[in-house]
Protein backbone atom coordinates (compact mmCIF):
# COMPACT_ATOMS: atom_id res chain seq x y z
CA UNK A 1 0.00 0.00 0.00
CA UNK A 2 1.32 3.36 -0.86
CA UNK A 3 0.59 5.82 1.52
CA UNK A 4 1.29 9.95 0.89
CA UNK A 5 1.20 11.95 3.89
CA UNK A 6 0.26 15.16 3.67
CA UNK A 7 1.37 17.52 6.62
CA UNK A 8 0.51 21.03 7.44
CA UNK A 9 2.76 22.81 9.85
CA UNK A 10 3.93 26.61 9.49
CA UNK A 11 6.72 25.99 12.11
CA UNK A 12 7.68 22.14 11.44
CA UNK A 13 11.03 22.39 12.46
CA UNK A 14 10.15 23.27 16.05
CA UNK A 15 8.14 20.83 16.83
CA UNK A 16 8.84 18.29 18.38
CA UNK A 17 5.68 15.87 17.51
CA UNK A 18 6.21 16.42 13.76
CA UNK A 19 10.07 15.63 14.31
CA UNK A 20 8.99 12.37 15.96
CA UNK A 21 6.35 11.73 13.17
CA UNK A 22 9.40 11.89 10.38
CA UNK A 23 11.80 9.72 12.53
CA UNK A 24 9.17 6.96 12.34
CA UNK A 25 8.52 6.85 9.02
CA UNK A 26 12.57 5.19 8.42
CA UNK A 27 12.74 2.32 6.51
CA UNK A 28 8.58 2.51 5.83
CA UNK A 29 9.38 2.60 1.48
CA UNK A 30 6.00 2.76 0.83
CA UNK A 31 5.32 5.80 2.75
CA UNK A 32 6.02 9.56 1.38
CA UNK A 33 6.13 12.87 3.68
CA UNK A 34 5.27 15.50 1.68
CA UNK A 35 4.78 19.08 3.79
CA UNK A 36 3.01 21.54 1.98
CA UNK A 37 4.54 24.70 3.92
CA UNK A 38 7.27 23.89 1.92
CA UNK A 39 5.51 24.24 -1.02
CA UNK A 40 5.26 27.61 -3.27
CA UNK A 41 3.19 26.66 -5.66
CA UNK A 42 1.18 24.13 -6.64
CA UNK A 43 1.38 22.44 -10.26
CA UNK A 44 -1.87 20.61 -10.73
CA UNK A 45 -0.80 17.54 -12.83
CA UNK A 46 2.00 16.77 -10.54
CA UNK A 47 -0.03 16.97 -7.66
CA UNK A 48 -2.83 15.11 -9.04
CA UNK A 49 -0.44 12.41 -9.76
CA UNK A 50 0.47 12.76 -6.41
CA UNK A 51 -3.01 12.03 -5.15
CA UNK A 52 -3.99 9.19 -7.49
CA UNK A 53 -0.61 7.37 -7.17
CA UNK A 54 -1.19 7.00 -3.42
CA UNK A 55 -3.82 4.15 -1.81
CA UNK A 56 -4.05 6.39 1.62
CA UNK A 57 -3.68 9.57 1.71
CA UNK A 58 -2.89 11.08 5.61
CA UNK A 59 -3.83 14.70 6.58
CA UNK A 60 -1.67 15.33 9.59
CA UNK A 61 -1.37 18.70 11.33
CA UNK A 62 -1.52 20.01 14.61
CA UNK A 63 -4.95 21.56 15.81
CA UNK A 64 -4.97 25.45 15.26
CA UNK A 65 -8.19 27.04 16.38
CA UNK A 66 -10.11 23.62 16.24
CA UNK A 67 -9.18 22.93 12.70
CA UNK A 68 -5.88 22.59 10.69
CA UNK A 69 -3.65 25.11 9.70
CA UNK A 70 -4.09 27.75 6.79
CA UNK A 71 -1.84 25.80 4.14
CA UNK A 72 -3.96 22.11 4.30
CA UNK A 73 -7.15 24.28 3.00
CA UNK A 74 -5.16 26.09 0.84
CA UNK A 75 -3.91 22.85 -1.08
CA UNK A 76 -7.34 21.58 -0.94
CA UNK A 77 -8.57 24.76 -2.63
CA UNK A 78 -6.00 24.90 -5.02
CA UNK A 79 -5.37 21.11 -5.94
CA UNK A 80 -8.62 19.24 -4.88
CA UNK A 81 -11.20 20.83 -7.78
CA UNK A 82 -13.92 19.72 -9.55
CA UNK A 83 -12.64 16.94 -12.45
CA UNK A 84 -9.37 15.94 -9.87
CA UNK A 85 -11.02 14.73 -6.90
CA UNK A 86 -14.92 14.30 -7.86
CA UNK A 87 -17.17 14.88 -11.39
CA UNK A 88 -21.00 14.43 -11.93
CA UNK A 89 -20.86 11.07 -11.51
CA UNK A 90 -19.17 10.73 -7.81
CA UNK A 91 -15.70 11.10 -6.21
CA UNK A 92 -12.67 10.20 -8.24
CA UNK A 93 -11.01 8.67 -4.83
CA UNK A 94 -12.72 5.47 -4.69
CA UNK A 95 -11.08 2.71 -3.12
CA UNK A 96 -8.81 4.85 -1.88
CA UNK A 97 -8.55 5.63 2.04
CA UNK A 98 -8.53 8.92 4.00
CA UNK A 99 -6.77 9.23 7.76
CA UNK A 100 -6.07 12.25 9.69
CA UNK A 101 -3.35 12.42 12.38
CA UNK A 102 -4.32 15.40 14.65
CA UNK A 103 -1.97 16.61 17.58
CA UNK A 104 -3.02 19.15 19.87
CA UNK A 105 -1.51 20.63 23.66
CA UNK A 106 -4.77 19.93 25.70
CA UNK A 107 -5.96 16.68 27.39
CA UNK A 108 -7.81 14.37 24.79
CA UNK A 109 -10.90 14.63 28.04
CA UNK A 110 -11.02 18.24 27.16
CA UNK A 111 -12.27 17.41 23.25
CA UNK A 112 -15.98 15.47 24.62
CA UNK A 113 -19.37 16.87 25.64
CA UNK A 114 -19.28 18.90 28.71
CA UNK A 115 -15.47 18.70 28.45
CA UNK A 116 -13.18 22.02 28.50
CA UNK A 117 -13.53 22.80 24.45
CA UNK A 118 -16.91 21.84 24.87
CA UNK A 119 -16.97 19.82 21.01
CA UNK A 120 -15.68 16.73 20.48
CA UNK A 121 -12.48 15.92 18.01
CA UNK A 122 -15.04 13.91 16.01
CA UNK A 123 -17.46 16.76 15.55
CA UNK A 124 -14.58 19.58 15.01
CA UNK A 125 -13.26 17.11 12.09
CA UNK A 126 -16.94 16.63 10.40
CA UNK A 127 -15.82 18.48 7.19
CA UNK A 128 -13.49 15.91 6.15
CA UNK A 129 -15.49 13.47 6.67
CA UNK A 130 -17.81 15.67 4.14
CA UNK A 131 -14.82 15.82 1.91
CA UNK A 132 -14.35 12.24 1.90
CA UNK A 133 -18.12 11.48 1.14
CA UNK A 134 -17.76 13.84 -1.87
CA UNK A 135 -14.65 12.19 -3.00
CA UNK A 136 -15.35 8.73 -2.33
CA UNK A 137 -12.91 8.30 0.21
CA UNK A 138 -13.38 5.91 2.92
CA UNK A 139 -12.70 7.58 6.04
CA UNK A 140 -10.08 6.01 8.71
CA UNK A 141 -10.98 6.85 12.31
CA UNK A 142 -8.48 9.73 13.49
CA UNK A 143 -5.44 8.84 14.89
CA UNK A 144 -4.63 11.82 17.74
CA UNK A 145 -2.00 13.07 19.37
CA UNK A 146 -2.68 15.08 22.93
CA UNK A 147 0.33 16.93 24.72
CA UNK A 148 2.97 15.16 22.92
CA UNK A 149 5.35 17.31 25.17
CA UNK A 150 4.27 15.32 28.21
CA UNK A 151 4.40 11.96 26.96
CA UNK A 152 6.53 9.27 28.86
CA UNK A 153 8.77 7.30 26.63
CA UNK A 154 6.64 4.24 27.11
CA UNK A 155 3.66 6.39 25.28
CA UNK A 156 5.53 7.65 23.12
CA UNK A 157 7.35 4.12 22.43
CA UNK A 158 3.47 3.10 21.66
CA UNK A 159 2.50 5.92 19.48
CA UNK A 160 5.48 5.21 17.04
CA UNK A 161 4.16 1.80 16.34
CA UNK A 162 0.61 2.86 16.58
CA UNK A 163 1.74 5.88 13.85
CA UNK A 164 3.32 2.85 11.78
CA UNK A 165 0.53 0.70 12.01
CA UNK A 166 -1.98 3.68 10.90
CA UNK A 167 -0.38 4.65 7.82
CA UNK A 168 0.34 0.84 6.64
CA UNK A 169 -2.23 -1.01 7.70
CA UNK A 170 -5.86 -2.05 5.61
CA UNK A 171 -7.38 -1.65 8.99
CA UNK A 172 -5.07 -0.35 11.79
CA UNK A 173 -7.76 -0.35 14.79
CA UNK A 174 -8.53 -4.26 13.92
CA UNK A 175 -6.36 -6.67 16.43
CA UNK A 176 -5.55 -9.20 14.53
CA UNK A 177 -4.21 -7.49 11.18
CA UNK A 178 -1.73 -5.37 14.44
CA UNK A 179 -0.79 -8.93 15.68
CA UNK A 180 0.23 -10.00 12.04
CA UNK A 181 1.76 -7.21 11.40
CA UNK A 182 4.28 -7.47 14.66
CA UNK A 183 4.75 -11.12 13.26
CA UNK A 184 5.95 -10.15 9.83
CA UNK A 185 8.17 -7.53 11.33
CA UNK A 186 9.85 -9.41 13.66
CA UNK A 187 10.78 -11.74 10.85
CA UNK A 188 12.18 -9.09 8.94
CA UNK A 189 14.21 -7.69 12.31
CA UNK A 190 15.43 -10.80 13.01
CA UNK A 191 17.27 -13.60 11.26
CA UNK A 192 18.15 -15.96 14.17
CA UNK A 193 16.75 -19.01 15.42
CA UNK A 194 15.10 -17.77 18.49
CA UNK A 195 13.67 -15.09 16.10
CA UNK A 196 11.84 -17.80 14.30
CA UNK A 197 10.93 -19.38 17.05
CA UNK A 198 8.99 -16.73 18.72
CA UNK A 199 7.67 -16.08 15.12
CA UNK A 200 6.49 -18.86 14.34
CA UNK A 201 4.55 -19.36 18.25
CA UNK A 202 3.07 -16.15 18.06
CA UNK A 203 1.67 -17.62 14.27
CA UNK A 204 0.47 -20.08 15.88
CA UNK A 205 -1.20 -18.81 18.72
CA UNK A 206 -2.54 -15.77 16.04
CA UNK A 207 -4.20 -18.92 14.16
CA UNK A 208 -5.34 -20.47 16.99
CA UNK A 209 -7.07 -17.05 17.96
CA UNK A 210 -8.44 -16.88 14.60
CA UNK A 211 -9.68 -20.51 14.74
CA UNK A 212 -11.93 -19.19 17.95
CA UNK A 213 -13.22 -16.35 16.23
CA UNK A 214 -14.42 -17.87 13.13
CA UNK A 215 -15.92 -20.76 15.45
CA UNK A 216 -17.81 -18.26 17.55
CA UNK A 217 -19.54 -16.67 14.88
CA UNK A 218 -20.72 -20.10 13.11
CA UNK A 219 -21.74 -20.20 16.93
CA UNK A 220 -23.75 -17.29 17.12
CA UNK A 221 -25.18 -17.72 13.65
CA UNK A 222 -26.55 -20.97 14.83
CA UNK A 223 -27.80 -19.82 18.12
CA UNK A 224 -29.85 -17.05 15.63
CA UNK A 225 -31.13 -19.40 13.65
CA UNK B 1 -0.98 -16.81 31.06
CA UNK B 2 0.84 -20.09 30.11
CA UNK B 3 4.66 -21.02 30.47
CA UNK B 4 5.00 -20.53 26.15
CA UNK B 5 3.42 -16.76 26.86
CA UNK B 6 5.84 -16.21 29.63
CA UNK B 7 8.96 -17.22 27.74
CA UNK B 8 7.82 -15.41 24.72
CA UNK B 9 7.53 -12.08 27.06
CA UNK B 10 10.63 -12.85 28.14
CA UNK B 11 12.12 -13.13 24.54
CA UNK B 12 10.82 -9.79 23.57
CA UNK B 13 11.54 -7.81 27.04
CA UNK B 14 15.18 -8.71 26.52
CA UNK B 15 14.87 -8.08 22.69
CA UNK B 16 14.03 -4.72 23.77
CA UNK B 17 17.08 -3.69 26.26
CA UNK B 18 19.91 -5.22 23.57
CA UNK B 19 18.03 -2.71 21.25
CA UNK B 20 20.45 0.15 20.20
CA UNK B 21 18.11 1.68 17.35
CA UNK B 22 15.07 3.91 19.23
CA UNK B 23 11.90 2.06 16.67
CA UNK B 24 13.18 -1.34 17.18
CA UNK B 25 13.40 -0.39 21.03
CA UNK B 26 9.96 0.74 20.54
CA UNK B 27 8.35 -2.38 18.63
CA UNK B 28 9.68 -4.60 21.22
CA UNK B 29 8.30 -2.66 23.71
CA UNK B 30 5.07 -2.23 21.67
CA UNK B 31 5.62 -6.46 20.75
CA UNK B 32 4.69 -7.01 24.61
CA UNK B 33 1.52 -5.54 24.83
CA UNK B 34 0.60 -7.33 21.91
CA UNK B 35 1.68 -10.65 23.43
CA UNK B 36 -0.46 -9.84 26.56
CA UNK B 37 -3.28 -9.09 24.51
CA UNK B 38 -2.98 -12.00 22.05
CA UNK B 39 -2.70 -14.36 25.46
CA UNK B 40 -6.08 -12.53 26.76
CA UNK B 41 -7.97 -12.38 23.50
CA UNK B 42 -6.89 -16.31 23.62
CA UNK B 43 -8.56 -16.64 27.02
CA UNK B 44 -11.61 -15.21 26.77
CA UNK B 45 -12.37 -16.60 23.11
CA UNK B 46 -11.66 -20.32 24.13
CA UNK B 47 -13.83 -19.44 26.77
CA UNK B 48 -16.69 -18.03 24.94
CA UNK B 49 -16.52 -20.99 22.53
CA UNK B 50 -16.47 -23.53 25.72
CA UNK B 51 -19.58 -21.60 27.17
CA UNK B 52 -21.69 -21.36 23.75
CA UNK B 53 -21.04 -25.12 22.97
CA UNK B 54 -22.04 -26.16 26.61
CA UNK B 55 -25.18 -23.56 26.34
CA UNK B 56 -27.69 -26.25 27.05
CA UNK B 57 -30.45 -23.73 26.18
CA UNK B 58 -29.39 -23.55 23.12
CA UNK B 59 -29.72 -27.40 22.66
Amino acid sequence: MKTLVVVSHPKIETSNTQQFLKESLVGLDEVSWYHLDAQKDFDSTVERERIMSANRIVFQFPLYWYSAPASLKRWLDEVWTKQVVYDENGGLLRGKTLGLVVSFSQPERDYQLGGREQFSLSELLTPYRALAAKTGLSLLAPLTISQFAYMSEAAQQALLVRYQQYLTLDHPSRFNERAQWFINQLRTYRDDTTGDLVADQLQDQQDNLERFQQTLAELKRGEAE
Amino acid sequence: MNDTQTWLLTQAKTWEQEATDYRQRAFYHELQAMIKEQAERLELAEGEVDGRTWNHEAW
